[in-house]
């Protein structure tokens, strides 16, 4: 992968801000948010968590009539 | 981790015939889901409907109310009976004033088969990659005090019947 190729794959992921660039003189400092990962991945927890809770109740509906 | 996809087993102990009307009957699914549907389920169609709360358990019910007014529809898009169901919805889409019809839907997938002692369900729901971040964080934020809640009461409700 080129180094332009690079640049423009982190400039897509710090427009979803996911990563964050700092200049330092001619140099670019990338930084991964984590903040950010966190909700990510908070989001599909709650996602899973209601998947579980529904299938709860779909083993009593079924289970249990 | 996959950011982009759910997966959930279960293995449910009834006749498969019975775990499909469950699924594929769009009044049976609302009971216990916590919705009513204005119509069947068939391909292609885009079924509407309202956040009731489930018949299955009182408190989740009470909880799920919050979301009442809140438009609910998904569209169906495989029905393979006894097989097969899937279907396509906005995931969490609870805010109100929010217009989340223009917004990339995720894909559905209930899975059966059949097993000697009842029938192995498996939920994949995919497409999260493609919901905006913003979406995603947001719907976090609500959990804080939507969904905690939720999760609250369902220990509650299995403590006591612990």
């Amino acid at each position: 992968m080129t180094r332009q190729a690079v640049t423009k794959h982190l400039r897509v992921m710090e427009k979803s801000g996911l990563v964050r660039c700092t200049r330092r003189g001619r140099e670019s400092i990338w930084q991964l948010d984590q903040v950010r990962m966190d909700e990510i991945r908070s989001y599909l927890d709650l996602i899973s968590q209601q998947w579980d809770d529904a299938l709860k109740r779909l083993r009593s509906f079924i289970e249990e009539p | 981790m996959s950011t982009d996809r759910i997966e959930k087993k279960i293995l449910l102990r009834g006749p498969v015939k019975r775990v499909w009307q469950a699924l594929s009957d769009s009044n049976e699914f609302g009971r216990w889901f916590g919705v009513q549907f204005e119509g069947p389920f068939t391909p292609g169609a885009h079924v509407r409907g309202r956040i009731v709360g489930t018949a299955v358990d009182a408190d989740v019910a009470k909880a799920q109310k919050q979301y009442a007014h809140v438009p609910f529809e998904i569209t169906i898009e495989r029905i393979d009976p006894e097989r097969l169901l899937s279907f396509r919805w906005h995931p969490h889409a609870v805010e109100p004033g929010i217009d989340y019809s223009q917004e990339p839907t995720t894909l559905i997938v209930f899975t059966l088969e059949p097993r000697k002692d009842g029938v192995l369900l498996t939920v994949t729901e995919s497409g999260f990659d493609q919901i905006p971040l913003a979406r995603r964080a947001k719907a976090f934020e609500a959990n804080e005090q939507g969904w905690g809640v939720v999760v609250k009461l369902l220990e509650k409700h299995l403590g006591e019947a612990a």
